[in-house]
């Protein structure tokens, strides 16, 4: 090996998502930083509101990137992220870090860590203060979720898009495989209001539904961008 | 104030304004134009931008998702039947709704105009069937390619000369502003129910097949009627002495870009609205949304062909007539060179398609990428019918090895390539390149005394064909470029097996 990693050091998952114009600056920050493993994919940005929904001024395009990294790097990163992508302002994107449980192999272990030395070899206090939640529906609901989240606490969301495979058998026709297309909603939340939004999505857009919306969520090491807390209203901010 | 349409506004400024920073260097540097032309052409320049803004905003919310829908419903349905039917008449309809199949229809005064429009919209609903049946039946995408244009071409053979031009001309025909976002939205409805590996490349090529249906169709129509072709008359340009003046012919064009756009809209709402009531059911909000998407697309339309029709097609004549005066007029075949590579950048469709390819690749196929390539492309083809012009030569002898070129190529290159290269031929012959450069051409052959009609509409057919070699050949540098950079990478794929313990955190 080229340089041990304690196996102790602990990795985190970074998603990052910024306005597709920020796209190149975002990645130079990573691979500038050492980080091996960047992913990028496309997502929009929700409407906060939904006469901009209407008016077709509210969906932003995004980028949304997945790094890995030391979790020591992770926090000097996202403060990088906060400085020079201003992603504290609205509508500028956000950027959490998820815990990694476990890799297989050394070799797998050394790409997802990049270059990075870690100084201490203390063990961390994780205190997941914010949650994850991802609610997959019917292609086209992204916008009903996102008012359900929206009528508990200020959130923004992430939309990627998917295709559904399971229920039984995928249907063919023609030998070509047919899956239902689905929308994959990322919310990040402080943990007291997760459970709450979790209960508006799965009451307002649920399985009962058109958009059929299920709703589960993940524990959050850091996270930055989030809109500020205003309880039960609407504002302008993405 | 809202990020999203500083953004539209941006992207519009980028297509919109090198084309008009281009003209007004040419104006100041090499061929004054007249004042009132001046006038009118920034009038024209302040409505393309607006008009482009609102147009792509409005396609996006409409248009786009209208298409998506129906492409997946057409599979999901897993009925052959309903597929064959249902997209027979939506490429029928949006066909038929074509403004330009109407002008296209009067250029051939011997066949009454019904007729016209009945033949070509029946070729545009087949192939547009026989596009999606490819897909299903993973027909691989070159061999079909070369068939029907080897039929085009032996159809081509038999025809009269005069009439070919028309009918290459039709090929346009079934690619409007109106008609492109559509039916590549249908196209990534279709690949998006899929779960293939082709899945991502049979999103395209939709647009590439259906735009050869009006061509034979036009072609078969002259075995059986008497083909001659009406002259090309041109319509007298407007002037405008006065603002006021200037202001009246753009209410007048206005009203008429309106109506146009009405009618090519309305069966793609009228086929949507039956199939929302029918099947697919969606909720009020996302109804809304497209309603509201359609009303932009229609006003920013409408602003777009009123700025093109009244602000640029007088300025391209004038440039034309003036540069193609000089007595050292091979200054054309440069400056040519340069108009093409801006113009097409300001085509609504372009603008549409190259978004489509960057989400579809996310990011692989960069919209940058592809504009370049589209540029270069019609940047040449500007080269080409201006020096054929110059030359007096005949079309054929670019026509025929630059279909060769194209049709060769798709051989080589990955079929993502080949189905981008042919949907953005037709793309890239659009609004801008008849109202635009059409009239530069034509203003030149004036001025050096060719043959109006062969001259004016080769360029239309050169703009169409070059796109299909330089997107194949963007296609064939980014595969070598992929090869290189995997061999770059260090050789880590060794047979030995990695080690595989676990590592818990």
């Amino acid at each position: 090996m080229a340089h041990a990693i304690p196996a102790s050091a602990p990795l985190v998952l970074m998603v990052t998502t910024v306005n597709r114009s920020d796209e190149e600056k975002a990645a130079r920050l990573f691979t500038e930083a050492g980080v091996t493993f960047n992913l990028v994919t496309y997502g929009l940005g929700t409407a906060t509101r939904s006469i901009l929904h209407y008016l077709g001024l509210g969906q932003t395009e995004k980028s949304v990137l997945l790094s890995t990294m030391p979790l020591e790097q992770s926090r000097v990163l996202l403060q990088e992220l906060a400085d020079r992508l201003l992603l504290n302002n609205a509508g500028r994107g956000m950027a959490f870090t998820l815990p990694v449980a476990s890799v297989c192999g050394k070799e797998t272990v050394n790409i997802l860590t990049g270059s990075y030395q870690v100084e201490s070899r203390e063990p961390m206090e994780l205190t997941f203060e914010n949650r994850l939640l991802v609610a997959i529906a019917n292609r086209g609901f992204a916008d009903d979720v996102m008012a359900a989240a929206r009528s508990v606490v200020q959130v923004g969301g992430t939309v990627l898009h998917g295709r559904g495979t399971g229920h039984g058998e995928a249907e063919t026709f023609f030998g070509v495989m047919i899956h239902p297309e689905k929308e994959l909603v990322l919310i990040v939340t402080p943990e007291e209001y997760s459970a709450e939004i979790m209960k508006a999505i799965a009451s307002r857009a649920g399985t009962h539904t058109d958009a059929h919306a299920i709703v589960f969520s993940l524990p959050v090491v850091d996270a930055i961008g989030l809109p500020p807390l205003s309880e039960g209203q609407q504002s302008d901010n993405a | 104030m809202q990020r999203n349409l500083l953004e539209k506004l941006k992207e519009s400024a980028q297509s919109v304004l090198p084309v008009c920073f281009i003209v007004l260097a040419l104006h100041v540097l090499v061929a004054p134009l007249p004042s009132n032309t001046l006038l009118l052409f920034l009038i024209g320049a302040v409505l393309l931008l607006a008009g482009m803004t609102i147009f792509a905003l409005g396609v996006e919310m409409a248009i786009m998702p209208m298409g998506d829908h129906i492409g997946s419903g057409l599979i999901q349905s897993r009925n052959i039947w309903f597929l064959v039917a249902a997209s027979f008449i939506l490429g029928a309809a949006v066909t038929a709704a074509e403004p330009d199949l109407h002008v296209l229809a009067n250029q051939i005064p011997t066949v009454p105009t019904i007729v016209v429009v009945l033949i070509v919209a029946i070729g545009g609903g087949a192939f547009l069937v026989i596009a999606l049946l490819r897909i299903l039946l993973q027909i691989r995408l070159s061999w079909l390619l070369t068939l029907l244009y080897a039929l085009v071409f032996v159809a081509a053979i038999l025809a009269a000369p005069d009439y070919l031009a028309v009918a290459f001309d039709s090929g346009g025909v079934t690619t409007g502003p109106v008609t492109v976002p559509l039916i590549l939205a249908l196209g990534g409805g279709v690949a998006a129910v899929r779960g293939s590996r082709s899945a991502e490349a049979d999103s395209f090529g939709l647009l590439g097949i259906s735009s050869i249906g009006p061509i034979i169709a036009v072609l078969i129509m002259g075995l059986f009627f008497d083909s001659s072709v009406a002259e090309y008359g041109m319509e007298p340009l407007p002037t405008a002495g006065t603002l006021a003046e200037g202001f009246q012919l753009y209410a007048g064009e206005l009203m008429r870009s309106a109506q146009e756009i009405s009618v090519s809209l309305a069966p793609i709402v009228v086929i949507f609205g039956v199939y929302q009531v029918l099947r697919l059911h969606l909720p009020p909000s996302q109804i809304i949304r497209m309603v509201v998407g359609i009303v932009y697309t229609m006003f920013g339309l409408t602003l777009f062909l009123a700025g093109v029709n009244i602000g640029f097609l007088p300025a391209g004549t004038a440039l034309g007539s003036t540069i193609g005066a000089f007595s050292n007029n091979w200054i054309l075949i440069p400056i040519g060179f340069i108009i093409g590579f801006v113009v097409v950048a300001a085509e609504p469709a372009v603008l549409v398609l190259n978004k489509q390819v960057e989400e579809i690749t996310s990011g692989a196929i960069s919209r940058n990428m592809m504009m370049a390539s589209l540029s270069v492309g019609v940047g040449l083809a500007l080269v080409m019918a201006l020096a054929r012009i110059l030359m007096g030569t005949s079309i054929w002898f670019f026509l025929l090895p630059g279909y060769a070129v194209a049709l060769a190529l798709t051989f080589f290159v990955p079929e993502m390539f080949t189905a981008i290269a042919f949907d953005s031929g037709g793309v890239a012959a659009g609004t801008m390149a008849a109202a635009f450069l059409l009239p530069f051409t034509i203003g030149v052959s004036e001025a050096v005394g060719g043959n109006l009609l062969t001259d004016a509409f080769g360029i239309i057919g050169l703009i169409a064909m070059m796109p299909l070699v330089t997107v194949q050949i963007l296609g064939m540098l980014y595969t070598i470029r992929l090869r290189q950079v995997q061999l770059e990478m260090p050789e880590e794929v060794e047979t030995v097996e990695p080690e595989i313990d676990i590592i818990e955190f």
